[in-house]
């Protein structure tokens, strides 16, 4: 059995990205059918913020978890509960399918996976971790808890125990963590919740058109940073300083300076290198995208606390992956946000510090297959001097496009367009539109924590020595500082549209 | 009615090859045949002494995505395609 890529709509069942684009559509299908009354997304369970002095006196599975529907409000919350993983699990293991993996182990895996994420989703969001002694809208919900304690972490608190647990089963129990394989999925999940996220962009352009359109501008902008600045200085370093091969310097620069995994398995394909290569790359990209997702967000939230956007935006063109960089992009969006409610009673918009880490990302995306089209070019005609024996087609290009881009795009315009053309349905589509982005596109993010953590196995650094302190010294020498003067350039002083004060 | 047009090309014959590794050799296979080597230069040259410059053929060679370890594949799902036509010199650089 192969699998090759021949024809424009190759991959289209058989690919995570292109699943992530279908699941991510169907939802945002369905939570339009709030415009004729017909909520069909409302069963979504979501946490509900507890303390445990209160479920210990009187336990109540109602305490912990609620419906995000008013349509659905007479369902037991734990009925919700598993209407979700049912939902979940047969829309993802009909793509599980598709794409050839196991589906008995794969939805076994999901099913365990599920009830992590819960796990750490509910417990986030018990007080002591979650609530900020902050007035929002008049109420101080750590006040009114009568709390003498808590870490004040907001949704982050849940972020962190998802990432913890992940981490402890992939580097402590690896034979669940080996079982856990087939499932967890991280890219598949964040792209699907990357759809998600394209509703709400599409709500918050409505509500601060010139703010959103300064982010893509300046996302653009980031991207030319990536492939012209970062790629150049990272491929001398590997030649010059650590003697690497030209095939191994090329697809490490990639790897380290573009967009990760994806950018060392492009560059490996335009240079026809071996798969080894690529995937020793991406194994140090993947570990250290996961040191970068657990360092960042902490360390710019205390350095740079009155610069939501440009820590976003740097978060976007340093940390690798879409996995990875979703996740740190999100848990910098909740403890930014936590930190500036707690220091000045006013709670920025959730989402924007987020969107500024991953728009800047999706630029970057987008490009790697012209990137990788021209490498290859170069390759032919200037390094292996070959060019009357070899041709590459620009069909390249489509099969290196990140594909769940296209749902992101149609999720956002599509919603842009309903709210200008037609605001009145748009009023009534937001009833679905805010279950889609919000309680399912945080199950998803959580989902992507756990699952990143699961994969990433540290012991893999072993062996990898020299690549490793490559690895290193670019990221912390030359990739992170250019990333904050170019984000600081792009962002200082751009603050997110607040959403409530004292 | 209208004229039909016909993208001409040199070559009118093509073999569809897929390519794969194992770790330690390249092989292309398809119905016109099976060719391994530690190289993937070697493997083209094999390809082209027996199929492409005996017919004036070229062969379109696409890496099976199911080679990449199965991880890796939800981050990048293509590898690479490309034409292969008759070598007419030999000796670059591998």
């Amino acid at each position: 059995m192969s699998r090759v890529n021949r024809r424009w709509t190759s991959g289209m069942l058989e690919t995570e990205d292109w699943w992530s684009v279908w699941i991510g559509l169907f939802f945002f299908l369905l939570s339009l059918t709030t415009i004729w009354g017909v909520d069909l997304v409302g069963w979504m369970a979501r946490p509900r913020p507890w303390e445990w002095t209160d479920l210990v006196g009187a336990f109540d599975s109602a305490k912990l978890l609620r419906i995000s529907g008013e349509a659905y409000l007479e369902w037991h919350p734990v009925a919700a509960w598993l209407v979700t993983w049912i939902v979940f699990g047969t829309l993802l293991g009909i793509g599980a399918w598709f794409q050839g993996l196991g589906v008995r182990r794969f939805l076994l895996g999901f099913s365990i996976l599920f009830a992590l994420t819960w796990l750490a989703w509910v417990v986030g969001n018990e007080m002591h971790l979650a609530a900020i002694d902050a007035p929002v809208d008049g109420r101080n919900r750590y006040a009114e808890a009568g709390l003498a304690w808590g870490l004040q972490l907001g949704d982050g608190a849940a972020y962190l125990l998802a990432l913890a647990i992940g981490l402890v089963i992939g580097n402590f129990v690896r034979p669940v963590a080996e079982f856990l394989r087939e499932a967890a999925k991280p890219e598949w999940f964040i792209k699907t919740a990357i759809v998600f996220l394209g509703i709400k962009l599409g709500l918050m352009t409505v509500e601060a058109t010139e703010f959103a359109l300064d982010l893509i501008i300046a996302g653009a902008a980031a991207t030319f940073v990536a492939y012209l600045l970062f790629w150049p200085i990272v491929y001398a370093l590997a030649r010059r300083v650590f003697r690497l091969r030209r095939d191994a310097s090329a697809v490490l620069a990639s790897g380290i300076s573009i967009c990760g995994v994806s950018a060392a398995i492009a560059t490996g394909g335009a240079i026809r290198a071996r798969p080894l290569l690529p995937v020793t790359v991406s194994m140090l990209v993947v570990i250290f995208a996961m040191l970068e997702l657990i360092v960042l967000p902490g360390l710019y939230t205390a350095i740079a606390p009155d610069q939501p956007i440009v820590n976003g935006a740097a978060m976007g063109m340093t940390v690798k992956t879409d996995g990875a960089d979703a996740a740190a992009g999100a848990l910098l969006d909740e403890l930014m946000i936590a930190s500036h409610l707690q220091s000045t009673g006013e709670q920025w918009q959730e989402g924007w510090i987020l969107s500024a880490a991953l728009l800047t990302k999706i630029w970057i995306d987008v490009f790697i297959g012209i990137w990788a089209f021209l490498l290859a070019l170069i390759w032919v005609y200037k390094v292996e001097k070959r060019e009357r024996e070899i041709s590459i087609g620009a069909s390249e290009i489509w099969f290196r496009f990140p594909k769940f881009v296209i749902g992101y795009f149609i999720a956002w315009l599509g919603y842009l367009a309903l709210a200008g053309g037609f605001p009145d349905a748009a009023a009534a589509a937001e009833v679905g539109a805010g279950v889609v982005q919000s309680p399912m596109r945080h199950f998803m993010f959580m989902l992507t924590f756990v699952s990143m953590g699961v994969l990433a196995d540290f012991s893999k650094l072993k062996g990898l020595g020299r690549l490793a302190l490559l690895y290193a010294l670019a990221l912390v020498v030359v990739i992170a500082p250019i990333a904050y003067a170019v984000a600081w350039a792009f962002h200082r002083g751009l603050l997110p549209p607040v959403a409530a004060t004292g | 009615m209208f004229p039909r047009f016909r993208r001409r090309t040199r070559y009118e014959r093509s073999f569809a090859l897929t390519l794969s590794h194992d770790g330690t050799r390249w092989r292309a296979t398809g119905t016109a045949g099976c060719f391994t080597a530690p190289t993937l230069r070697e493997v083209e040259e094999q390809i082209s002494r027996a199929l492409l410059e005996p017919q004036a053929a070229v062969a379109v060679l696409s890496f099976d995505v199911d080679n990449l370890p199965g991880w890796m594949r939800q981050y990048q799902a293509h590898y690479f395609n490309y034409r292969l036509k008759p070598a007419s010199r030999t000796g670059d650089s591998a």
